[in-house]
């Protein structure tokens, strides 16, 4: 079995808006091993977000395989996929998408629930994740009464609490100051290097995207060049696709 | 229909059709002055045409609902005014005499053709009348001899064929004059509907019952409804023909009257025709005496008062007939000689009864017994305004129908007033980051007022329209309805559909004017938003309110109180700047407020502001509550108001608790359910104490349908702010409920989260469904109860099962003697038989305070009935106890002993103390009493003037379908009438086994010559509930389009959910939630909502309906009225409500769970 956890190969994807068509990815092939931090950067509309949907199944390719730990994500059926992703993956986002009206622990229960964990687990996993992000005081309140940041680490505790073996990172970021964006890229080594688990991160701070592992640079739908961030502890060098 | 709640429908109209158009035309002119706004505003319409379908769907609920009424009331005014002209054609009026000449005969009075020819020669010359008919009617048994078939009840009427001008005829069915000069002697004609009763051919030879003999007459030809041939099977024959048959030879009944004009237009004379003929009926003796009697100082003064009386109650504006005739008469008896108005108004049967009612009010007693007497004797004949009265009863049915059907759907319209604020809250929230950003790039607040008030209007326009139509589509269907349970109760009456213009109008400005204030309410609610937080979509709530100081409120309502003139000031100063634009739109604003409406809201508003923080505080609403308590308990005496007043109490209470703890410094979140929690369970327990606990507080208030609509409010608000409080105990207690189901569970989590986050929409959403809801419920069970409380027939009909009544113009010489002799009956067949006689009659109790006559109907029982009936008795005289059979034996024995009807008495003390003449009769007796003493009464007999006493010792169990006659023994009128009495009615109890149907038809096949008409009480009950049940359901029904709001409400809540949610979902999927999740997700939000509503609306409303038919009962009397609940009705209303909203929320579903998650993470 290959120890790429993620591969993609000549994925396309063009989208269609009626009187304009958009090649959004254009053949992109890309490697992700095991535990890695990933980051993908580029300008606005290179096409980083639709390759993280496609590699992450949210949505479908035009062309081309995904294959997560070499089972073909783009052949299974909707439902399948969900439940791989409920399993396997976990998701954090700009806008955190936090459900506004349950708490802090109740967003981060939901994947568990997803999963048909048992209510009480579901909870005490949920909590004990909180925690791990330095929300334990937090939990029962809702997204609203919470800063930025608070919210971002609600948003990574959710993505975390299923143990998945990838979690897709979309300008996690974005919404933050520097100061609590700093601590967000720290929180994610930490989890990484405590846990193994892959980050796929997209982003277009060079101050984020430059503590992963590995960087992939976008434009136009393509893979442009790869190179090494400082979690390579070899920074600056080109890194095989 | 003419009048709507008191409002003339063509006040009512141009007042709308004022507002509307003056509203339209002033958007108009703002629409030019700001077209950016009016596109801003219109563009969603066509953008969005499912959500724009949607919209109008549910802005037009609340105009179909009215449309409906006015339909349906139209229609009733129409057909029986119709049916009223169809059947009497040109006649107006009929004259009856009101005395019997010397060869009197029981239950008639016949004048002579001489009076009546000095009376023609007076009347003919009144130029207001065009027709005069000296007329000889009764009703006779006939059979045809060819078909066998009989029918115990025909018209016999005989006409002057000579004197047929100024009336219409008789017409054969092909259109021909039928002509009753060329009858042969015994030749007749039968009007149609005798083809159905006894298939009636020309060449038929018909065998006419007469008193003690027959008559064979051949049927020479078929004549049409209508006029002399009526609407019922009809013989009718020359006049002298007819006397000869009746055995009244040279003398007449009835006088038929036809006013100048024709069948429509001749009734518009009958109020001046009827009083012209007064005069000259009016005994001018007798007159003169009344005019000296009223004339009195006393009397007089009396009559003023009532005039002042009234003119209190009506206003300033108004004036009301019997006002009017009151001051005409007070003029008249002020004249120093008797007028012919004078003598016309006298005879006013009406007027004079209000104006003796108001001499025994002052004690004037006996002024007002001798008034009594002499108006009994005033007129020689009495004028029946047939065509008029049936004419102004449509109108009052029509109008009626209308009121009641508003009234009751009430709640429905107050629920889609509540739909259309939703759909506009909703809407503004999905727009709120559109409209931060046109406030920061400088729209001010009215543009965004503006706006909404586009789209509101152009949803309005179109969905009044619709509504219109659909409402007079929905009013057809339930006049088809209506015509179907008329068809099982009179055959001849049949609701023909029609609309007037005026109620088409007055529904489309109702439904747009309601629309257009909602909207316009809406959108200013909506415009005071804060800019970052609609940008940004933040919750509201992070921003701190402030309170206006006391100084600014204060100026504020000062401001309000001048406002005119201060734009005028405001204009003065900008002339003097020279700026002359803002001058003129200054005093354009000074004209616009001087309008007595805007000013007048303008002071109320400020007002309302001035006071808003002592209200918040609650201490002001507690003052308003007790107030309103005081009021509705001692001075108005209405349990609605006291209701009101103590759940005002209650709220103020809930409010200053707030404050309080809010001063303590607890979290506003705890704080919050506290205090409302409290303020809601102490309202809920105060509305579901029963009677018996408030009545010996407050004593007895009176209460109507409007208890109904408080109670409701009341009830379902409190429930629904203790839910929406307190929901996140039911959301904890749901989720410990769900945890077996992991499947399920997250889709429950999200499903009751979202609602439970928005306690104003859900709440909302909620009330509406439990309004609806809890009106249904109270409808049904109440329909229960009233349609089972007769069940027994043998109960209801004192022990007996079929009954038939007899002509009473060829009576029954022995019923024993023809049971015996009757084919298809044996003695044997029958356990009892018992004789009965209706006659209506005048009473007074003996020596009472009022002298004055009251008509009633009396039951008098034969020796058979007293010595077989079984019959409940409420209480027994002291001394004539203590059993029933106890009391029949004594009233054989002494034939002046007699029982009231339950319904002859009022029902308490209480009822007494209001209405002190009422229904009085009998004293201080009531139909609460455990013990009462025998009372002395007079009786009369109206025709003949013959007078007995009676003692009454016991009162009849309301139970009996007789209760509201004086029953009595036969011998007593049998003794004191100058001529036989027969019997008019037999009831029949049969033996174990005996088929009642069958030995009734044969009975009754057997004395068809005494025209015996036989009904088996068993299916009277059975088609009088039916009716009963079938009017109930239809009216249910028509309340039940309120669930259609609340059904629709939920459809918009989940359609705007989807849009609002877009990116919830995305991420819902991305974490693992599968499409069929999410589609459940949004199902068990709405399931939640509809049921919740449902269990509340169905909780409150048994525990209301509870209470109420516990009370009717003990207010009644009524022992047989329990409380039952329709299960399978309100499963049925139930389930099919769940299903509908299930149904609504089934699209939204679907569309939420195609929603592609990189796509709905993308929308914004």
């Amino acid at each position: 079995m290959s120890d790429f956890i993620i591969s993609a190969e000549g994925v396309e994807k063009t989208y269609d808006t009626g009187s304009v068509q958009v090649n959004a990815l254009r053949g992109v092939d890309l490697n992700v091993e095991r535990g890695e931090i990933v980051s993908i950067m580029g300008p606005s509309g290179c096409g980083k977000t639709t390759l993280l949907n496609c590699l992450s199944g949210l949505d479908d390719v035009d062309s081309g395989r995904v294959l997560i730990d070499g089972l073909v994500l783009n052949d299974l059926p909707d439902d399948e996929r969900s439940e791989y992703r409920a399993r396997r993956m976990g998701f954090v986002f700009q806008m955190y998408n936090l459900l506004p009206v349950l708490s802090a622990v109740e967003n981060v229960e939901l994947p568990l629930l997803v999963s048909g964990i048992s209510a009480s687990e579901s909870r005490a996993r949920s909590l004990e994740m909180l925690d791990m992000v330095g929300l334990a005081d937090w939990a029962q309140h809702a997204p609203g009464e919470l800063s930025g940041g608070q919210r971002q680490r609600v948003t990574i505790a959710r993505a975390l609490v299923n143990s998945p073996a990838i979690v897709w990172a979309d300008e996690p970021t974005g919404d933050l100051d520097s100061e609590n964006a700093a601590e967000i890229v720290q929180l994610i080594q930490e989890l990484n290097r405590t846990n193994g688990q892959t980050f796929i991160v997209v982003t277009h701070a060079l101050e984020v995207g430059e503590k992963a592992r590995r960087i992939v640079r976008m434009r136009d739908g393509s893979i442009e060049d790869y190179g090494l961030g400082a979690g390579s502890g070899d920074s600056g060098q080109e890194a095989a696709g | 229909m003419e009048e709507l709640f008191g409002l003339s429908m063509t006040t009512l109209m141009y007042v709308l059709l004022g507002v509307v158009l003056a509203s339209m035309a002033v958007l108009g002119v703002l629409a030019a002055r700001n077209r950016i706004m009016l596109k801003m505003g219109l563009r969603p319409i066509p953008r969005r045409p499912g959500q724009t379908a949607l919209i109008i769907m549910g802005v037009m609920l609340s105009t179909v609902i009215m449309a409906a009424a006015f339909g349906t009331g139209d229609t009733l005014s129409y057909s029986i005014r119709n049916g009223a002209v169809e059947w009497l054609r040109n006649i107006d009026e009929l004259v009856v005499p009101t005395r019997s000449g010397e060869d009197a005969q029981f239950g008639a009075a016949y004048v002579t053709e001489e009076r009546f020819e000095e009376l023609l020669v007076e009347m003919s010359a009144n130029d207001k009348i065009d027709g005069i008919m000296p007329q000889a009617a009764e009703n006779v048994s006939v059979k045809n001899t060819r078909t066998g078939l009989s029918e115990g009840r025909m018209n016999l009427v005989g006409i002057d064929p000579a004197m047929l001008g100024g009336f219409d005829g008789l017409r054969f069915e092909d259109g021909r004059e039928a002509r009753l000069e060329e009858l042969g002697a015994d030749d007749v004609y039968v009007s149609e509907p005798s083809i159905d009763e006894i298939e009636a051919e020309v060449g038929d030879e018909l065998e006419v019952f007469l008193e003690g003999r027959s008559e064979r007459l051949k049927v020479a030809g078929v004549v049409s409804s209508g006029g002399f041939a009526g609407i019922e099977p009809t013989l009718v024959v020359p006049l002298q023909r007819a006397q000869e048959m009746l055995g009244r030879t040279g003398q007449i009944n009835t006088i038929v009257i036809s006013n100048r004009g024709d069948s429509r237009t001749g009734v518009d004379l009958s109020e001046d025709v009827t009083k012209d003929l007064r005069v000259l009926f009016n005994d001018r003796v007798v007159a003169e005496e009344l005019k000296a009697l009223f004339g009195r100082e006393d009397v007089l003064g009396a009559v003023d008062a009532k005039v002042a009386a009234l003119e209190l109650e009506v206003g300033d504006s108004g004036s009301s007939d019997e006002l009017d005739d009151l001051r005409e008469l007070a003029a008249e008896l002020r004249k120093p000689d008797l007028t012919d108005e004078l003598s016309g108004l006298l005879a006013d049967p009406e007027l004079t009864r209000t104006v003796v009612e108001q001499m025994e009010e002052v004690e004037l007693d006996e002024a007002a017994a001798e008034a009594y007497t002499l108006l009994a004797e005033l007129a020689e004949f009495q004028v029946v305004e047939i065509k008029k009265d049936i004419v102004d009863a449509s109108e009052e049915a029509g109008t009626g129908v209308t009121s009641i059907f508003i009234l009751f759907s009430s709640f429905s319209i107050m629920v889609g007033i509540l739909l259309i604020f939703l759909i506009f809250v909703m809407l503004a929230s999905a727009r709120k980051s559109e409209m931060g950003m046109a406030r920061a790039v400088g729209a001010k607040r009215r543009h965004l007022v503006l706006m909404f008030a586009f789209e509101g209007t152009a949803y309005a326009i179109v969905s009044a329209a619709i509504g219109v139509v659909l409402g007079l589509g929905v009013s057809m269907l339930m006049v088809t309805v209506m015509n179907q349970i008329f068809s099982g109760l009179d055959q001849n009456f049949t609701l023909t559909i029609h609309f007037e213009p005026r109620s088409v109008v007055v529904a489309y400005c109702l439904g747009m004017a309601i629309t257009f204030a909602t909207v316009v309410v809406s959108a200013y609610r909506v415009s005071r938003l804060n800019i970052v937080v609609a940008i940004r979509g933040l919750p509201e709530s992070i921003i701190p309110k402030g309170e206006a100081g006391f100084r600014e409120r204060l100026l504020g309502l000062l401001r309000s109180l001048v406002l005119p003139a201060h734009h005028i000031v405001a204009a003065a100063r900008a002339l003097f700047g020279r700026r002359f634009r803002e001058a003129a739109k200054k005093l354009g604003l000074a004209g616009l407020t001087a309008l007595p409406p805007v000013w007048l809201t303008a002071i109320a508003l400020g007002l309302l502001r001035f006071i808003q923080p002592y209200l918040l505080k609650g201490w002001l609403v507690l003052v308003a509550g007790v107030v309103l308590t005081y009021f509705g308990a001692v001075v108005w005496e209405r349990v609605s108001w006291f209701g009101a007043g103590v759940s005002l109490t209650i709220v103020g209470l809930g409010l200053m608790l707030r404050w309080w703890l809010a001063r303590s410094g607890m979290r506003a979140e705890v704080v919050d359910r506290l205090a409302y929690t409290a303020a809601g369970v102490a309202m809920l327990v105060f509305w579901a104490l029963p009677d018996s606990v408030l009545r010996p507080l407050v004593g007895e208030l009176e209460g109507d349908f409007d208890i109904m609509f408080v109670s409701g409010v009341a009830m379902v608000g409190a429930a629904v702010w203790v839910v929406m409080y307190n929901s996140d105990l039911l959301v904890r207690g749901l989720s410990a409920l769900t945890s077996r189901f992991g499947r399920i569970r997250p889709a429950l989590v999200t499903a009751v989260a979202y609602p439970m986050s928005s306690k104003f929409r859900t709440g909302l959403t909620l009330a509406m469904f439990a309004l609806v809801i809890f009106t249904l419920v109270i409808m049904s069970v109440l329909t229960e109860a009233f349609t089972t409380q007769f069940e027994e027939p043998r109960k209801v009909y004192m022990g007996y099962d079929a009954g038939g009544t007899i002509n009473f113009n060829t009576p029954v010489e022995d019923i024993h003697a023809a049971i015996d002799s009757a084919e298809g009956v044996s003695a044997s067949d029958f356990e009892a038989v018992g004789g009965v006689t209706n006659v209506p009659v005048e009473m007074r109790q003996s020596g009472g305070e009022s002298g004055r006559w009251r008509s009633r109907s009396a039951m008098l029982l034969d020796e058979g009935f007293l010595s077989s009936a079984d019959m409940d008795l409420k209480v027994v005289a002291d001394g004539y106890g203590p059993s029933p059979e106890d009391v029949l034996r004594q009233m054989r024995d002494d034939p002046s002993l007699a029982l009231a009807g339950g319904w002859l008495v009022p029902n308490n003390a209480a009822d007494i103390a209001r209405d002190p003449d009422g229904q009085r009769l009998l004293g201080d007796l009531h139909y609460d009493v455990s013990s009462m003493e025998a009372v002395a009464v007079d009786v009369r007999e109206p025709f003949t003037g013959v007078e007995v006493s009676i003692t009454v010792i016991g009162i009849v169990d309301r139970v009996h379908a007789d209760a509201f006659r004086m029953i009595g023994s036969k011998d007593l009128i049998d003794d004191a009438a100058p001529f036989p009495v027969p019997v008019t009615e037999y009831r029949l109890r049969a033996s174990d086994g005996v088929d009642v149907k069958a030995v009734s038809n044969s009975l009754e096949a057997a004395l068809l010559e005494n025209g015996m008409q036989a009904e088996v009480f068993e299916e009277t009950i059975d088609e009088q509930n039916a009716a009963g049940q079938a009017f109930f359901r239809l009216f249910t029904g028509f309340m039940a389009l309120g669930l259609l709001v609340g059904v629709a409400a939920l459809g918009v809540v989940s359609t705007r959910a989807v849009v609002e949610r877009r990116q919830h979902i995305g991420m819902l999927r991305a974490i693992g939630y599968k499409k069929g999740m999410i589609a459940l997700s949004f199902l068990l939000e709405s399931s939640f909502v509809s049921v919740l509503g449902a269990v509340i609306g169905l909780g409150l409303g048994l525990l209301l309906s509870f209470n109420a038919v516990n009370s009717i009962r003990a207010e009644s009397g009524i022992d047989g009225l329990s409380f039952s609940v329709p299960w399978m009705q309100l499963g049925v209303i139930l389930v099919l409500t769940y299903g509908f909203s299930l149904l609504t929320t089934f699209l939204p579903a679907r569309q939420a769970s195609r929603v592609y998650p990189a796509e709905a993470l993308r929308y914004e």
